[in-house]
């Protein structure tokens, strides 16, 4: 068991493959609490697989994930489920639930884990849906919002629970200047940069520290 | 093949499982009790009257020539609806109208990554998505079923009622003329058997689909192609054990 505190996540070696293709291998990493940290890659990186490892929607072939202290590898459905409460997790392509509206898909982590009243859930949601602009839209059905407002339905969706940790996984995808500049009002985006090349973690630390340490991936990715 | 019969057999152990485990979450259930359930309740209706009267106009045509047929055909119609063909045509109308939607609809909650978001929220997808519309199943086959034998029995009527002026009392009195509880309970009580092979089949292949547009149409197809399979044998060895244990009487 990890018992640093000041440690959120931490990767411990660890390998991923799909179909014999071995996507992460030994990728070991920290992020400190309160840390906006990004990972960067080409296409096919495994930057997906590496955040859908960080809150065990996929499990490792080899090594182990510590979140919050422990070890989320070694844990059960059950105990998961437990972990995932004080996670949220931005998909890449929102994954909004499309057979209910905007305002019930932010409604629906708190009515299900929240004994609050209908009254005090509306509050919440219409504070989220107006930090996401999405306040007109709160009975619009999720098919009928462009790409960029279905990523901030997303980040909505994550926040509702109020969690210490939030995933997002590539905030920019398909998303417009405007909405780039929302996603940012909504979150801090980078303290610190990863990046991740041939299954490799290359190199990690502040954006300025990557743009100097001389290896020319890091260097494109950091500059851009 | 036999990697989904051992994926199946598997996922069928966690399902009988998770359904011991309660709470069940009642909200969904009535939800999927509606979708399943009410929203069938037509198709069972309908399908219930044509094959009624066909199957009286059928009946009777046999039996014309031996006489008294009036008498008989109400009484042998129901025993053979409740014994046989209710649950049968019940299941496989069920298995093919809620087995593709049910393996469809999770095919694309699977591929959409809805079913890793609500994992990503810390609700139990198995829970909220499989048991609770296996559940929906189980409850809902036996009274479509029961649905299905009465409008059956309603044809039946029709038909003999436009041919031979039977009385609605009369005819009622004869339907149930022969038969026993026996004929009801066994059968109806396996169709709750067949729910449950219906609701697991299919959301065994929607759940664990892993391609694209293909996926959703094998998820589809699969379900209901197992479940009606499922479904006519579980018929055939309920019909086996009624002769054993429940012989027909002779009049």
């Amino acid at each position: 068991m990890n018992l640093d505190r000041s440690v959120a996540v931490r990767f411990d070696r660890v390998s991923k493959s799909i179909d014999e293709a071995r996507v992460l291998e030994d990728v070991s990493f920290e992020i400190s609490r309160g840390t906006a940290f990004s990972i960067l890659g080409r296409r096919g990186a495994g930057k997906t697989m590496l955040l859908k490892l960080a809150i065990g929607l996929l499990k490792p072939d080899r090594g182990r994930i510590f979140v919050d202290g422990e070890d989320i590898t070694a844990l059960d459905t059950p105990d998961l489920l437990r972990v995932r409460r004080s996670t949220g997790f931005v998909f890449q392509n929102s994954a909004a639930f499309d057979s209910i509206c905007v305002g019930e898909n932010v409604a629906f982590p708190l009515r299900y884990h929240s004994d609050r009243l209908d009254s005090e859930i509306q509050d919440k949601v219409r504070e989220l849906l107006i930090q996401a602009d999405l306040e007109q839209d709160r009975y619009t059905m999720p098919v009928d919002l462009s790409v960029g407002m279905r990523k901030l339905l997303g980040f909505a969706r994550a926040l509702a629970c109020d969690p210490a940790l939030l995933v997002i996984d590539d905030p920019w995808n398909g998303v417009d200047s405007i909405t780039v500049n929302r996603i940012c009002r909504l979150q801090r985006i980078c303290d610190q940069l990863a990046i991740l090349d041939g299954g490799h973690l290359i190199t990690c630390g502040p954006p300025d520290e990557l743009a100097r340490c001389g290896n020319p991936v890091a260097s494109e990715f950091a500059s851009s | 093949m036999w990697a989904a019969t051992i994926g199946l057999t598997r996922f069928a152990c966690r399902t009988l499982r998770e359904l011991r485990r309660l709470p069940w979450d009642g909200g969904e259930i009535s939800v999927q009790l509606y979708e399943i359930g009410w929203r069938s309740a037509p198709l069972i209706l309908i399908a219930g009257v044509v094959l009624g009267i066909v199957m009286t106009q059928f009946v009777w045509a046999s039996l014309v020539n031996f006489g008294a047929v009036d008498a008989v055909l109400p009484a042998e119609l129901s025993r053979t609806m409740f014994r046989q063909v209710g649950p049968l045509m019940a299941g496989l109308l069920i298995a093919g109208r809620v087995g593709s939607a049910i393996g469809a609809e999770l095919a694309v909650l699977r591929l959409t990554e809805q079913i890793d978001a609500f994992e990503s929220l810390a609700i139990d997808s198995f829970r909220h998505l499989v048991i609770t519309r296996v559940a929906a199943c189980v409850i809902a086959l036996p009274i479509l079923t029961l649905l299905m034998c009465f409008a059956e029995i309603a044809g039946g009527f029709l038909w003999e009622a436009t041919h031979s002026e039977m009385s609605l009392s009369l005819y009622v009195g004869r339907v149930f003329d022969r038969t026993g509880w026996s004929d009801y309970i066994l059968p109806t009580l396996m169709t709750a058997a067949a729910g449950f092979a219906i609701g697991t089949i299919a959301c065994y292949f929607g759940y664990s689909v892993e391609e694209n547009a293909v996926g959703v149409r094998r998820a589809s197809m699969h379900s209901v192609v197992l479940s009606c399979l499922f479904v006519i044998a579980l018929n055939l060895m309920v019909s086996q054990m009624m002769s054993v244990w429940f012989p027909v009487a002779t009049p």
